[in-house]
C-alpha cells in the first residue's frame, strides 16, 4: 500500500501525460538556412540592400536628432526572444536579433540557442556578432532585453556587453503617439504609425515561450519559423521606427498633432526647438489647439502679453477649454494689463460656462471655488 | 486621592491579591542571579572604543561565548530571555568582520517588518561611533525603488524578512552579487517563531540561500537567537542543516521574581462558568498602577487590548487616579507613537501599557515591575517571554497569569506543574513536507539550474526534478535541469501557509467600491467563510454574502450583529498508509474529507445558541499525516454504543484542548477526529491530524508523546470541578450529554489497555 514518491507527487500535483514519461534526446532539424558556430549555437544572416530613399546625410541627421535620447554609432538594433516575461534569474533568451549597417547592406543576424546547456557558448558568440561598442536601439530594452541579457552574462560569470549608448524607442513612442493609438505594443505601432501588416506566418509574442518549449522536447525547429520571422520583423520595424521617430522629432510631418507632441518631447531638452514645433503645429490647418495653448503660456512667461492674449482669444473662439482659457485671459487683464474691468468680464463669462455644465462644478470643486474668489476680488477692485 | 497617599510597594501589593474572590493556584519565586562576565573578545579596537563610549565596558559570559564562536566561524544559537543583550551577540562579530574587511557583508533576517526597524536603530547606535562608513539598511516591501539599487550594491548589513528574501532577493540574486560574494554572516533572530509551516518554508528558503551563496563562492556563518524552547539546537540544525553550537546559560543579572497564577472564581459550578478574566485582569492592573507599580498587560487580540484599556481607565477613574497613566501599545501603532510611549514609560509619565503578544518579539520597552497576562498565550515559550517583560536588574518583579475559561487555561491553572515543570514543548518543522518542498525546489531551479547529482540542502531532489521535467516545468539537458516555464514560481507562494490557494475577502458594503480586506487559506474556508458566516476583521463584523469557490473570492458586507457563527463540519477520515505502529498507537498518511453542514449562531458574551442555518458547500479534501489510538473492542463492549460515542467526543475535545500545549502549536494547527468504528481497524479510533496538507510533524509529535497525552487528558478532566462535564473539559456538546463519566471510563480503558501490553 505504500506508494512511491512519484505517485504521491502525481497525487498532489497532478498526473503526468503518458507521452511525457519517456525521455529521449532529439536531433535538431528544420532550422532556417544558416550555420552552426558551436554545438547548439546557430547563426542565420539576412542581408537587405539599403533602399535608395535613405540618404547618408539624412541618416546622420537622424542619429544627431536622437543623440540626447541615447542614439549613436554604430547603431545596433537589438531584440531578444525569451522563455518568458517573468524576469529574474529563471528566464533566458534563446534567440537574439541584431541589426546593423555594413557598407550598402542592412544586416540582420539571428543567433539561436538550441539548448540551454550551451548558453555560455551562445553568449560568447553573441559578443562576437555584435559590432564593438554598440549604440543599441531597442523597444523596451531598457527594462527588459538589456537587463535580461546582462543577468545571463553574470550567471555565466562573464563580462556584460560594453555599450556606447542605448535608445529605447518605447519611451518616445509613448510621448508621441500614446494618446492617439492607445496601446504602444510594437504590433500596434506598426499598424497605426508605420502602416505595416505582418504576414500570416508571424506568431504573437505571448506564445513564443511555449513554442520554444515544444521545440526543446521534439527538436523540430520548423515550428519556430514563425518566431524567426517575428524576430526579423521586430528588427526591421525597429529600424523603420527609428527614422519615423527621428523625422517626427524634426517636425517633418504634415500632422499638426504629431508636431505638437514632438514639441512636448523636446520641451525639457531644448525649449527653443519645442517652441518652433508648437508654432508650426499652431499654424497648420487644422491647428493643434494644445500647441496654441502651450505657446500662449510660453509667451506669457516671456512677458509677451499681447501675443499671449491673441493666442488665447483664438483658442476661445475655437471653443477650446473655454473655462480655463477665460480664466487665463482674466488673469492677464488683471495682473499684467491692469484692466480689472475686462478681467471681471472674462471671469464672469467663465462662471457662466461653468454653470452650463453643472456636473463640472462638483467634479472640479477647487477650480470652482478659486474662480468664485477671483470674481469676488475683482468686483471689490472695480468697486 | 486616597489611593495615592497610601501607596503599597510590590510585595505589599502582591499580598493584597489574596483578598481577591478567585484562587491563586500557584506562586513561584525565581531566585535572583548575579551577573557573570566573560573575557573581552578579540575584536577590532575601533569597535571596542565604540562600545565603551556607549557604556558597554564588560560583556556577559554568554555574550562572549557566542561572539568567540561566531568569530571562529562556528554556527551558533543563543538562547536567552528578553533583555539579556542578545543583539550584541551578533552585532559585535558582524561589525568586527566589516572593520577587518570592508567588503564583508551580513544578512539579518527578522520574522516581521516592525522588528527590522528596531534592530536597525540598535546597530546604528554602534556604527555611528565608528569612523569607517558602515552602511546598514532594511530591504523589505516598504523600501522605495530608487533606494533599492543602492542597498543592493552598498549595504554592508541588509536587514530583511523571510518573505522578501524568498520573493525579492533570491530570484534576483544577480542584482545582489556584492552581497552574495562577500556574505560573511547570516543572522536569524526570533528563531522560535520558525516552527510549523512557517519554519518548514524557512528551512527551504535557507537551502536556496545556501545554494546561491555557494554559486558565488561564499559560505556564511549563521548566528541564531531564540527564546526559551526545549529544542533550540535541534530547531536551528533543522533550519540550517549544519552543526550548531548551543549557548543557553544566561549570565545577565536578574533580581528575584514572583510568578503567580490567578483563577477567577467559579460562578456556576455545574456549567463550569467562571467570572470574567478580562474584568479580573483590569482590576489587578488598575490596582497596581494606582499603587505606582509600573505594569504591562498582555492579551491575545487587538480587540481585547482596546477592551482592557477601557476597563482599566474606568477602574482608575473610580480609584481617583489619572486615567491617562495607562496606554495601549500594539501592532498597528506607528513607530513614532511607539517611540513616544516607550519614552513616557521610561520617564514615568505613564505607568502602564496594554499590549498584544506582538510585543513579546524583542521590542525594547525597558523594564517594568509587573506583568499581568490575560489568558495563557498559547505556548509556554511565549508565556515566559511575557513574564520576562517584567524584571529589573535590581529590585524584584512579579508576573500574574490570569486564567480565562478556555480549556487550556483551566488546565494550566489547575495543574500549574505542567507550566512550571520542565518545558515539554518542541518547535517542529518538516522541511520535506512534499507540498512545501516541491514549491521550493521549483524556486531554487528558477534561481540556478540543478545539476543532475546536486543536492538540495541535505536532500536528494532528483525524483522531484525528474517529475518536474516530465511535468514540463523544467527542461533536462546536458545533465542539468533548467527552468523552462513562463512563470515566476515565488510569486504566488506564501511562506505562512502550506498551500498557495487563499480566498480573497472582498468587502462590498459599498457596492461601487469593493475593497480587499483580507485572506483566508483554503483549509479554513469551510469553517470561517461559508455563506452567511460572520467574519471578524479589525474589530468589525462582516457577513459572507457569496463564496466563489472557482475564483477563490469571498464577498462580505459589513453588518452589526451580536452573534458569531460556528460551523459544524462533517468530517471523514481514511487511513491511506501506515508509517509505523506501536501497540494501539499508529502513525500514517490519511485523507480527510470535510463538508460544512450547519452553522450555529452564538451570542457574543453569553455564548447562547440563538439559531442555526444550513450550509451548501462542496466537499473539500486534504492529504495529511495523522496519529491515532485504537480502543480494543473487548474493552469498549462493556460501555455500550451510546456511552462509547459520548466518551469519544469527550476525549476528542480534551485532546483538542491539551495537545497544543505539548505540541507547541495553535489550536487550529491540529484536527482531532474520532470514529466509533474505523473501517480499516474495525475498532473505535481517535485521530490527531496535522491540519496542513502533507503535515508539518505535529502528528509525529503526538505519536512520540502517546501516553503522556492520555495522562494529561485524564488529569484535566479529573481536576475539573464540574460534575457531569462542562465546556472547559468535555466541550459544549459533552456538557449537554453528561459526558464526564463515559469520557473518564474510556480514558481509563486507554490507560489500562496500554499497561496490559
Amino acid at each position: 500500500m505504500k506508494g512511491d514518491k512519484h505517485s504521491r507527487l502525481e497525487q498532489i500535483l497532478g498526473e503526468l501525460k503518458p507521452e511525457n514519461k519517456k525521455k529521449e534526446i532529439c536531433e535538431v532539424r528544420g532550422l532556417p538556412p544558416g550555420q552552426f558556430l558551436d554545438e547548439d549555437v546557430y547563426l542565420c544572416e539576412i542581408r537587405h540592400e539599403i533602399p535608395r530613399e535613405v540618404d547618408v546625410n539624412e541618416h546622420k541627421q537622424c542619429i544627431k536628432t536622437l543623440s540626447s535620447w541615447g542614439a549613436g554609432e554604430p547603431l545596433v538594433f537589438f531584440d531578444l526572444e525569451t522563455t518568458g516575461l517573468a524576469g529574474g534569474t529563471g528566464t533566458y533568451a534563446f534567440l537574439a536579433g541584431v541589426g546593423f549597417y555594413e557598407k550598402n547592406d542592412f544586416v540582420i543576424r539571428q543567433l539561436f540557442l538550441c539548448s540551454p546547456r550551451a548558453e555560455r557558448a551562445w553568449l560568447s558568440r553573441l559578443l562576437d556578432i555584435i559590432p564593438p561598442k554598440p549604440a543599441f536601439v531597442t523597444y523596451n530594452g531598457k527594462n527588459f532585453d538589456l537587463p535580461l541579457i546582462n543577468t545571463r552574462f553574470l550567471l555565466s560569470r562573464m563580462k556584460p556587453i560594453e555599450e556606447s549608448g542605448h535608445l529605447d524607442l518605447l519611451h518616445l513612442v509613448r510621448r508621441l503617439w500614446k494618446r492617439r493609438i492607445g496601446s504602444c505594443a510594437l504590433s500596434n505601432v506598426e499598424r497605426h504609425i508605420l502602416y505595416i501588416d505582418r504576414k500570416t506566418e508571424d506568431v504573437p509574442g505571448c506564445i513564443i515561450p511555449e513554442l520554444y518549449k515544444m521545440f526543446l522536447k521534439t527538436g523540430d525547429a520548423a515550428a519556430l519559423s514563425g518566431v524567426f520571422y517575428h524576430n526579423e520583423m521586430d528588427i526591421l520595424s525597429l529600424c523603420m521606427l527609428f527614422y519615423k521617430v527621428a523625422l517626427t522629432l524634426m517636425g517633418n510631418s504634415a500632422d499638426p498633432f504629431e508636431i505638437d507632441r514632438a514639441g512636448d518631447a523636446w520641451c525639457d531638452r531644448d525649449l527653443n526647438r519645442a517652441n518652433r514645433l508648437w508654432r508650426k503645429a499652431a499654424t497648420l490647418e487644422p491647428p493643434a489647439k494644445n500647441a496654441i495653448w502651450k505657446l500662449a503660456m510660453e509667451n506669457k512667461k516671456m512677458n509677451n502679453y499681447y501675443e499671449a492674449l491673441s493666442l488665447l482669444m483664438k483658442l476661445y473662439n475655437m471653443d477650446y477649454k473655454k473655462i480655463d482659457v477665460a480664466v487665463e485671459i482674466s488673469k492677464l487683464y488683471e495682473h499684467k494689463l491692469k484692466d480689472p474691468q475686462t478681467a471681471l468680464m472674462w471671469a464672469e463669462s467663465a462662471i457662466k460656462d461653468f454653470l452650463k455644465y453643472r456636473p463640472l462644478v462638483r467634479a472640479q470643486q477647487s477650480k470652482w471655488t478659486e474662480l468664485l474668489k477671483r470674481v469676488e476680488r475683482l468686483r471689490r477692485k472695480v468697486g | 486621592m486616597e489611593a495615592l497617599m497610601h501607596k503599597k510597594n510590590l510585595t505589599a501589593f502582591l499580598k493584597t491579591l489574596q483578598l481577591l474572590p478567585g484562587e491563586i493556584t500557584a506562586c513561584k519565586t525565581m531566585p535572583a542571579q548575579e551577573a557573570e562576565f566573560g573575557p573581552w573578545p578579540q575584536i577590532n579596537p575601533q569597535l571596542t572604543n565604540a562600545l565603551k563610549e556607549l557604556g558597554i565596558k564588560e560583556l556577559y559570559l554568554h555574550q562572549t561565548k557566542a561572539i568567540d564562536m561566531a568569530l571562529a566561524k562556528k554556527n551558533v544559537v543563543v538562547v536567552t530571555p528578553t533583555a539579556s543583550g542578545k543583539t550584541l551577540c551578533y552585532n559585535i562579530p558582524v561589525i568586527h568582520s566589516i572593520l577587518e574587511n570592508h567588503s564583508s557583508r551580513a544578512l539579518y533576517i527578522f520574522p516581521t517588518k516592525a522588528l527590522s526597524q528596531d534592530q536597525l536603530a540598535e546597530i546604528n547606535a554602534i556604527t555611528n561611533k565608528i569612523d569607517m562608513p558602515i552602511s546598514t539598511c532594511t530591504y523589505d516591501g516598504d523600501t522605495p525603488p530608487n533606494i533599492r539599487t543602492k542597498v543592493r550594491a552598498a549595504g554592508h548589513v541588509v536587514v530583511t524578512n523571510p518573505d522578501m528574501l524568498h520573493i525579492g532577493i533570491l530570484p534576483h540574486h544577480t542584482k545582489w552579487i556584492k552581497l552574495f560574494e562577500n556574505l560573511r554572516y547570516v543572522v536569524i533572530d526570533e528563531l522560535h517563531t520558525y516552527k510549523g509551516v512557517f519554519g518548514s518554508h524557512m528551512s527551504n528558503v535557507i537551502r536556496r540561500l545556501k545554494r546561491v551563496c555557494s554559486f558565488y563562492g561564499s559560505n556564511p556563518t549563521f548566528i541564531l537567537c531564540s527564546a526559551t524552547i526545549s529544542n533550540p539546537a535541534e530547531l536551528a540544525e533543522g533550519l540550517i542543516e549544519n552543526h550548531v553550537e548551543l549557548i543557553t546559560n544566561n549570565s545577565a543579572p536578574r533580581a528575584e521574581k514572583h510568578v503567580l497564577i490567578y483563577n477567577p472564581p467559579l460562578i456556576n459550578k455545574n456549567l463550569g462558568i467562571r467570572a470574567s478574566s478580562l474584568a479580573a485582569t483590569a482590576d489587578i492592573a488598575a490596582q497596581a498602577i494606582a499603587n505606582g507599580i509600573s505594569t504591562i498587560v498582555f492579551t491575545r487580540s487587538r480587540l481585547n487590548v482596546e477592551l482592557l484599556l477601557t476597563y482599566i481607565r474606568e477602574n482608575l477613574k473610580r480609584l481617583r487616579v489619572d486615567e491617562n497613566l495607562v496606554s495601549g501599545y500594539r501592532g498597528g501603532y506607528l513607530p513614532k507613537e511607539r517611540r513616544k510611549i516607550e519614552k513616557d514609560l521610561k520617564s514615568g509619565k505613564i505607568l502602564g501599557v496594554v499590549s498584544t503578544n506582538a510585543l513579546e518579539l524583542g521590542i525594547d520597552i525597558g523594564s517594568l515591575s509587573l506583568a499581568v497576562i490575560h489568558g495563557y498565550p498559547g505556548s509556554i515559550s511565549s508565556a515566559w517571554q511575557q513574564i520576562g517583560r517584567a524584571g529589573r536588574r535590581s529590585g524584584h518583579s512579579a508576573a500574574i497569569l490570569v486564567a480565562s475559561s478556555a480549556p487550556l487555561d483551566q488546565f494550566i491553572a489547575t495543574k500549574p506543574n505542567y507550566f512550571f515543570g520542565g518545558s515539554p514543548e518542541l518547535a517542529r518543522i518538516n522541511p520535506n513536507n512534499l507540498y512545501i518542498y516541491v514549491d521550493h525546489v521549483k524556486c531554487s531551479a528558477f534561481e540556478l539550474p540543478f545539476a543532475q547529482d546536486e543536492s538540495f540542502g541535505i536532500t536528494n531532489p532528483e525524483e522531484v526534478l525528474e517529475y518536474l521535467s516530465q511535468y514540463e516545468v523544467l527542461h533536462f539537458a546536458g545533465s542539468r535541469y533548467f527552468w523552462q516555464s513562463d512563470s515566476f514560481p515565488a510569486q504566488n507562494m506564501s511562506l505562512r501557509s502550506a498551500t498557495n490557494e487563499n480566498y480573497v475577502i472582498i468587502d462590498v458594503t459599498e457596492g461601487h467600491k469593493p475593497r480587499v480586506i483580507g485572506e483566508v487559506d483554503r483549509p479554513s474556508a469551510p469553517m470561517l467563510i461559508h455563506p452567511e458566516a460572520i467574519y471578524f476583521h479589525d474589530g468589525k463584523s462582516y457577513q459572507v454574502i457569496e463564496l466563489d469557490t472557482k475564483g477563490m473570492r469571498c464577498y462580505v458586507k459589513s453588518v452589526s450583529v451580536d452573534y458569531y457563527t460556528d460551523a459544524d463540519l462533517a468530517t471523514h477520515l481514511k487511513v491511506l498508509d501506515i508509517f509505523t505502529e506501536k501497540g494501539n498507537w499508529g502513525l500514517g498518511e490519511v485523507l480527510l474529507t470535510f463538508r460544512p453542514t450547519v452553522y450555529k449562531k452564538i451570542k457574543l458574551m453569553t455564548h447562547e445558541n440563538v439559531g442555526y442555518g444550513h450550509i451548501h458547500m462542496d466537499e473539500d479534501e486534504m492529504h495529511t499525516t495523522a496519529c491515532w489510538i485504537k480502543l480494543e473492542k473487548k474493552f469498549t463492549d462493556i460501555l455500550g454504543e451510546e456511552r462509547l460515542s459520548t466518551g469519544l467526543l469527550g476525549i476528542s475535545h480534551l485532546f483538542r484542548a491539551i495537545a497544543p500545549l505539548f505540541l507547541m502549536c495553535d489550536r487550529g494547527d491540529i484536527r482531532v477526529h474520532s470514529m466509533v468504528r474505523d473501517p480499516m481497524f474495525s475498532a473505535p479510533t481517535i485521530y490527531i491530524a496535522d491540519n496542513v496538507p502533507g503535515g508539518v510533524g505535529l502528528a509525529d509529535g503526538a505519536f512520540a508523546l502517546k501516553e503522556k497525552l492520555i495522562d494529561a487528558a485524564f488529569e484535566a478532566i479529573e481536576s475539573c470541578p464540574c460534575s457531569d462535564g462542562c465546556p472547559a473539559c468535555t466541550g459544549a456538546f459533552g456538557a449537554t450529554m453528561n459526558a464526564k463519566g463515559p469520557t473518564m471510563a474510556l480514558l481509563e480503558i486507554l490507560r489500562s489497555q496500554e499497561d496490559l501490553k
